[in-house]
């Protein structure tokens, strides 16, 4: 890093007490540095883009002659998510373009991302190579596309049956009144690619009907965002589950049931996965509770709330950024502000799929994943 | 493409001496808030 800079974002604040507060409100980000002697305020404050790291110490030196060891002090806020290289310029393999278009999406990676980087375009270099399968462009599946689109993911296949119909129209985001008749994923391509021609867009019209054929879609491809219900129940989730694993790559599924949005994010490897979360749920149900599997009632805000959240996790799960929740099912229910769904239950041993693995070194989480915190709570 | 990258330790406790380790707390979520100036655009 050759001029540190504090992020425009984390700007720093220093109450009476000395106590230094950076990174702004937001829990995740927001931390506070004891600071009794002064020394890391003087160092942030310098820190504005215009020294180099050696200045900087050299400054820091002459205003508090005491200090022990001023480059100590440098290199570790450089070390920092709150500190960026003032001299950073954007990467090659971006286009101007491309660093317009992105240009918001790279403040948000920068403030948001826990690790120093070079030049703060890393995230979205990822997101540019990556290669991501959508399947199902209903509800969930047109939200969740358009964002994974409009974010930058270089490469979409998007695969549906189904022809649109009028009664789509009032949550599937893609499309409009000409497109009704259309194949969904022939109309989605198109919109698609009017949103973003700097990546590449494919689609098919297909229905997956076995786990072998899922395994054929996503071939080659880094990532799965699970937006289909065919088979319903678990039938489809389990295929994706499986799928995903054999051929090692990570996968999202979102859906509602009515108010009631929630999103799974799973990787190989890493925590439980989806059939063992799904068999811990069905642990805490009342023997002989019927699976409700809900009803035909879903508007914009339902859907569009679950295929962002598709997206949001295959972000996390493709760069990093933010740290996805790996192993977990979230969501909101939208008519109970105060019940958020945060669903964690550990890999069950002898799962085909991951409890086999269970205690492995692979599963460097599985420590937070013993923590039982199951079901519909906080 | 998987990447899992998590917060490391700002400091090496080991190579820094104490009277220069800096310690950065993550505020816990009672001591955060909601954002009172979020934007839209």
């Amino acid at each position: 890093m050759r001029l540190p800079r504090v992020k425009f974002e984390h700007r720093p604040h220093r109450y009476e007490d000395g106590t230094i507060r950076i990174g702004g409100e937001i829990y995740g980000i927001a931390a506070e540095i004891a600071d009794p002697y002064g020394w890391v305020w003087t160092a942030l404050t310098l820190m504005d883009g215009t020294r180099s790291r050696d200045e900087i110490a050299q400054r820091l030196r002459l205003a508090h002659p005491e200090l022990p060891d001023a480059t100590s002090i440098v290199e570790q806020l450089v070390a920092t998510r709150y500190v960026e290289d003032a001299a950073a310029v954007p990467p090659a393999g971006l286009s101007e373009r491309e660093l317009d278009r992105y240009s918001r999406n790279h403040a948000f990676f920068r403030a948001v991302d826990t690790m120093p980087r070079a030049h703060g375009w890393e995230t979205q270099l990822r997101l540019k190579s990556a290669r991501v399968v959508v399947l199902g462009l209903g509800g969930t599946g047109c939200h969740a596309a358009w964002a994974l689109a409009a974010v930058g993911v270089g490469t979409l296949h998007c695969v549906d049956p189904d022809l649109v119909e009028l009664s789509n129209l009032n949550r599937q985001v893609l499309y409009g009144q000409d497109d009704v008749g259309r194949p969904k994923a022939e109309a989605a391509v198109a919109r698609l690619r009017a949103v973003n021609s700097d990546i590449s867009v494919t689609g098919e019209r297909r229905r997956i009907g076995s786990r072998r054929e899922l395994d054929d879609l996503i071939a080659g491809y880094d990532a799965l965002a699970l937006c289909a219900d065919r088979p319903t129940g678990h039938g489809i989730r389990v295929w994706a589950n499986r799928a995903c694993a054999a051929a090692n790559i990570p996968w999202a599924g979102g859906g509602y049931n009515g108010p009631l949005v929630t999103v799974g994010c799973f990787a190989p490897g890493a925590g439980a996965c989806y059939e063992c979360l799904s068999s811990g749920e069905e642990a805490r149900r009342r023997p002989g509770t019927p699976v409700d599997l809900g009803g035909p009632g879903v508007i914009a805000t339902s859907a569009g709330v679950s295929g962002q959240l598709v997206a949001h996790a295959l972000l996390g799960l493709l760069t990093g950024v933010p740290v996805p929740p790996v192993g977990t099912i979230q969501g909101v229910n939208l008519i109970a502000a105060d019940h958020h769904v945060w669903v964690r239950h550990p890999p069950r041993p002898g799962c085909p799929v991951c409890g086999t693995r269970a205690g492995g070194p692979e599963h460097n989480s599985s420590g937070r994943m013993t923590e039982i915190d199951a079901g519909l709570n906080e | 493409m998987n990447t899992y990258e998590h917060e490391t330790e700002p400091v090496d406790e080991a190579a820094t001496p104490e009277k220069t380790k800096i310690v950065i707390r993550l505020l816990d979520k009672i001591e955060t808030t909601t954002s009172s100036n979020s934007v839209g655009n």
